[in-house]
């Protein structure tokens, strides 16, 4: 079973180096033969439970396996420990019959439920260090099987005689502590890959394929994988879309928050285009597929994720860790085995061997850092921040300098600052001098400029009714005219545009003429200023970075007296106008200062911006993955996240340091212990089990205190 | 054997002691009975739940025990090790007796605590119909981390014996199954307000019994050269 993350995708490193079929770390062997392969048994196990079908089914019967074998080991620990306590109060051996009784039970009873958890969980450990064998090479499986096998024999064999020590307890401990410590991980794995396999989720996996769109009779359900581009596809209200398409019959509003952020509904009607992942919410669609299953908008947004999770200096790091780390652990298992074996015989070199393999605790080493940025990636994909370089990202909490660009990043449309009477005296007398809004709403109508947008909403604020008029016609970069009830024409439109078909334009020594003038026949009626909206969360971004010690500055192409109303309102410092190539001079200029730049921008227009910074953080990128030029994407537009997604950035890197710190100085500080035989193989499996644990819990915490928020 | 006073008391604070669990494992009780076929099912499968807890912690018991006895041993001469560990423990039964009686303020844990990677498993085998598998959930319940239970695990160490504290943990054990039973099969048989006063009653019962403990141990506190001053649970039958 593959990961779901990949199995529609191509999957991260594209296969083009031998990876793990769950996690895509590296697995250090030959590729040539066919089948999943995992680096580790968690992945083996998380694989299974996240195994399309029966998820809950699986999962009970590892819990199951486990538990059962966890209460047979806890059966053997309590007999061990009695036999324990008997020779420390009585070195020499049971003293008297009673004891001498309970001395054999006791052995027999440990044998008794030792049994039953070599059963349970010996099977897929000997699978798989069999499987390992087969492909030629040693693995620390292969090793593990060996002492359990060891120590389980001589334990019968001394339990049988009646002379002699038992490790039963050493078998049971080790099979357990090895496989809770990989089902801990799977588990952990699963938890932090959950966001993205969420959206996954959205895509159906059956959908209703049609051979004539307008013949019902023709409808078959297939497997979404078996989609290709040219499809006719049936949707119903209430689904989501299998595949992107253009929709050729039908109409319905659209919920595309998953894959453009935009959180209101779009009404898409037949010409469309639609994305696979939306829900149709309320209208029968037919829609021709353009994007085969797996190559699909969502897909390819997940897939970004996907392959910046799992590449970059993690990656490296991992590879290397599992270059020096298992042949290292190999060397020194098998000294400590040949040393203990020649000083105090086969069986303590047999223990200490065993619990240098066990103490050691390789995926923990690995997953350390995969971890925490699986985890930072999740809650960052929940809050619809897409990120394609997981450097890129890292480098985010150490920014100290954001610029931003304006038009659409620091503002968002505009708003009409104040409707003008023309001074003229263009109006007729008695009227009020603002009469001609009606007019104008109603000119607004025929187009959706950003002005004309401002109009309609101011139009609706003060509660304007719109003039009847007929043909309205936009005028490609001049405006919109159209005729009045009285026969006149109206128009609304650029000064230059108005100043051609009226009498008296606006007077030419205005040194700040309104952006909009309006007209009737050949007399202008009023003129209309606007400004630019700046984004609900601007202010609080910019003043949440700033008390986080970064410096805020915006580039603008602008004018410098537009530049400066928008700085100004938000207080920030600003550098215009810029040409682009400027834009750039200016990030370079902040680099050679030794400072981390971050870029806020739009992702079309700014992308050469946003590649040359530090970190390039787009708004707007919408759907269209193609276009992608930045190492983030805030798909929602929504400034409040940047202070957020930076400390989520510390946030992991600490996480990391930690966790890595962690792993090195318990491997560092166990390993010898355990070859020199001071460490007994019961306590290094749970020493072992215990440090997975807080490797992973450590991690998850990043996950699940972002989710919450 | 531990005293006399002491069993009473143990089963009594885990009979007490467990109004202060059930706002933790309550919910699993219930969890267990909701795929119940009826009342004689859900019984049966209440008591299996409690049984997988009573072994585990009869287990850690015995673990304690244990590692008490290694501790007493490898320090004969130094300190009397079971009489620090009762000090020990009564301190720990104090403080989460004094944090239940709302004397100490109890911050509470931050959300963040809650990523436990087991925990999918936990649920798929408390939802599963199968009484063994309910079995299984009592135990992997049994190690849910818990002061009152660390507390009861300190004092089954400092009994310095495998088989006293197997028997220690497992009085406790005892006690906490009716409330659990009663929350299982009657879903929430105790109103809010009665809760809190058996909480409060729980709340004293711990200080009480960490202070005996305490009492105890500083009995046959002994340092430095001297032979140990006997051992505070032996005491009775020497």
């Amino acid at each position: 079973m593959k990961n779901p993350l990949e199995a529609a995708g191509g999957g991260p490193a594209g296969r083009a180096q031998p990876g793990c079929d769950y996690c895509g770390l590296p697995v250090a062997a030959a590729a040539a033969d066919a089948g999943p392969r995992y680096c580790c048994f968690g992945c083996r196990f998380a694989a299974d439970v996240a195994g399309a079908g029966g998820e809950d089914g699986q999962l009970r019967w590892l819990m199951t396996r486990l538990g059962l074998a966890v209460f047979f080991t806890m059966n053997v620990m309590v007999f061990t420990l009695a036999l324990w306590s008997q020779q420390e109060t009585a070195p020499g051996g049971p003293v008297d019959p009673a004891a001498a009784a309970f001395h054999g039970l006791a052995r027999h009873a440990c044998l008794l439920f030792t049994a039953p958890v070599l059963l349970l969980l010996g099977g897929p450990l000997l699978e798989d260090a069999w499987d390992e064998l087969r492909r030629g090479r040693a693995s620390l499986n292969m090793l593990l099987v060996v002492g359990v096998a060891a120590a389980f024999a001589q334990s019968a064999w001394a339990t049988w005689s009646g002379t002699g020590h038992v490790y039963f307890e050493v078998a049971c401990m080790v099979l357990v502590a090895v496989t809770l410590g990989r089902w801990l991980e799977a588990s952990g794995k699963l938890r932090t890959t959950a966001a993205l396999r969420d959206l996954r989720k959205l895509l159906p996996d059956r959908v209703r394929r049609l051979a004539a769109a307008d013949d019902r009779a023709t409808e078959r359900e297939i497997d979404r994988t078996a989609v290709v581009a040219g499809d006719l596809l049936r949707i119903l209200p209430g689904e989501h879309l299998p595949a992107d398409g253009t929709i050729i019959a039908g109409e319905a509003a659209i919920d595309e928050q998953t894959v453009t952020g935009e959180s209101v509904p779009a009404v898409k009607r037949a010409g469309d285009q639609v994305y696979g992942g939306t829900c149709d919410l309320d209208g029968e669609l037919i829609v021709r597929v353009t994007a085969a299953a797996g190559a699909g908008t969502l897909e390819r947004l997940i897939d970004a994720v996907t392959r910046a999770a799992s590449g970059g200096r993690q990656q490296r790091l991992a590879e290397a860790v599992a270059n020096w780390f298992l042949p290292l652990v190999l060397v020194v298992a098998a000294g400590a085995c040949v040393a203990h074996w020649r000083a105090a015989g086969p069986i303590a070199g047999v223990l200490a061997g065993l619990a240098v393999v066990v103490v050691s605790c390789p995926c923990a080493l690995g997953l350390a850092t995969p971890l925490a940025v699986w985890a930072a990636f999740g809650a960052a994909t929940r809050r619809h921040v897409l990120i394609r370089d997981g450097d890129a990202f890292a480098r985010l909490a150490a920014a100290d300098l954001f610029c931003f660009d304006k038009t659409g990043t620091l503002t968002a449309g505009c708003r009409v600052t104040e409707t003008l009477a023309p001074p003229a005296g263009g109006a007729p007398a008695g009227r009020p001098p603002d009469a001609w809004l009606p007019v104008a709403t109603a000119l607004a109508q025929g187009s959706t400029h950003v002005f004309s947008v401002a109009i309609t909403a101011l139009a609706k604020a003060r509660e304007i009714h719109p003039a009847s008029i007929t043909g309205l016609r936009s005028v490609a970069g001049c405006g919109v005219e159209g005729l009045l009830a009285d026969g006149e024409i109206a128009r609304l439109g650029s000064g230059r545009w108005i100043a051609r078909h009226v009498a008296a334009g606006w007077p030419a020594d205005d040194p700040d003429p309104p952006q909009c003038l309006v007209a009737v026949g050949d007399r202008l009626v009023g003129g209309i200023r606007f400004a630019e909206s700046i984004r609900a969360a601007a202010q609080a971004a910019v003043e949440a970075l700033e008390s986080d010690g970064v410096r805020p500055l915006m580039l603008s192409g602008d004018r410098p007296d537009r530049a400066a109303a928008v700085a100004g309102a938000l207080g920030i410092d600003w550098r215009a106008p810029l040409f682009p190539e400027e834009k750039l001079a200016a990030i370079e200029a902040g680099r050679r200062e030794g400072r981390t730049v971050v870029m806020v921008g739009d992702g079309v227009n700014d992308a050469p911006a946003l590649a040359v910074a530090d970190v390039g953080v787009a708004l707007g990128c919408g759907a269209d993955v193609s276009r992608w030029t930045a190492d983030i994407c805030l798909l929602r537009d929504d400034l409040e996240t940047l202070p957020w997604l930076k400390g989520l950035a510390r946030r992991m890197n600490r996480t990391i340091r930690w966790n890595l710190l962690w792993a090195f100085g318990y491997n560092a500080a166990c390993i010898p212990l355990a070859a020199l035989g001071l460490v007994h193989p019961a306590l290094a499996a749970a020493a072992m089990v215990a440090s997975s644990l807080l490797v992973i819990t450590n991690s998850l915490r990043l996950g699940a205190a972002e989710g919450a928020t | 054997m531990i005293d006399k006073i002491e069993w009473p008391l143990l089963v009594v604070s885990g009979l007490l002691g467990s109004a202060h669990c059930l706002g933790m494992c309550g919910p699993f009780a219930l969890a267990i009975g909701s795929h119940a076929a009826g009342w004689r099912s859900n019984l049966l499968r209440q008591a299996s739940y409690s049984a997988g807890r009573i072994f585990t912690y009869a287990v850690l018991g015995a673990v304690a025990g244990y590692c008490g006895l290694r501790l007493a041993n490898s320090l004969v001469g130094w300190t009397n090790v079971p009489a620090v560990l009762a000090i020990l423990a009564g301190s720990l039964l104090v403080v989460q007796g004094l944090l239940a009686a709302g004397i100490l303020p109890n911050r509470g844990v931050a959300a963040a605590a809650g990523a436990c990677p087991a925990a999918a498993g936990m649920r798929s085998l408390l939802h599963s119909r199968g009484v063994g598998d309910v079995f299984l959930a009592g135990l992997f319940t049994g190690l849910l981390p818990c002061g009152l239970l660390y507390g009861m695990v300190a004092l089954a160490a400092s009994t310095h014996h495998v088989g006293r504290g197997l028997g220690t943990m497992v009085a406790f054990g005892l006690g906490t199954v009716p409330a659990m039973m009663a929350t299982g099969l009657g879903g929430s048989l105790l109103g809010v307000a009665a809760r809190r006063h058996l909480h409060a009653i729980a709340a004293w019962c711990l200080v009480l019994t960490g202070v005996v403990s305490i009492a105890r141990g500083a009995g046959f506190l002994s340092f430095g050269g001297a032979e140990p001053a006997g051992c505070p649970f032996c005491a009775a039958e020497e």
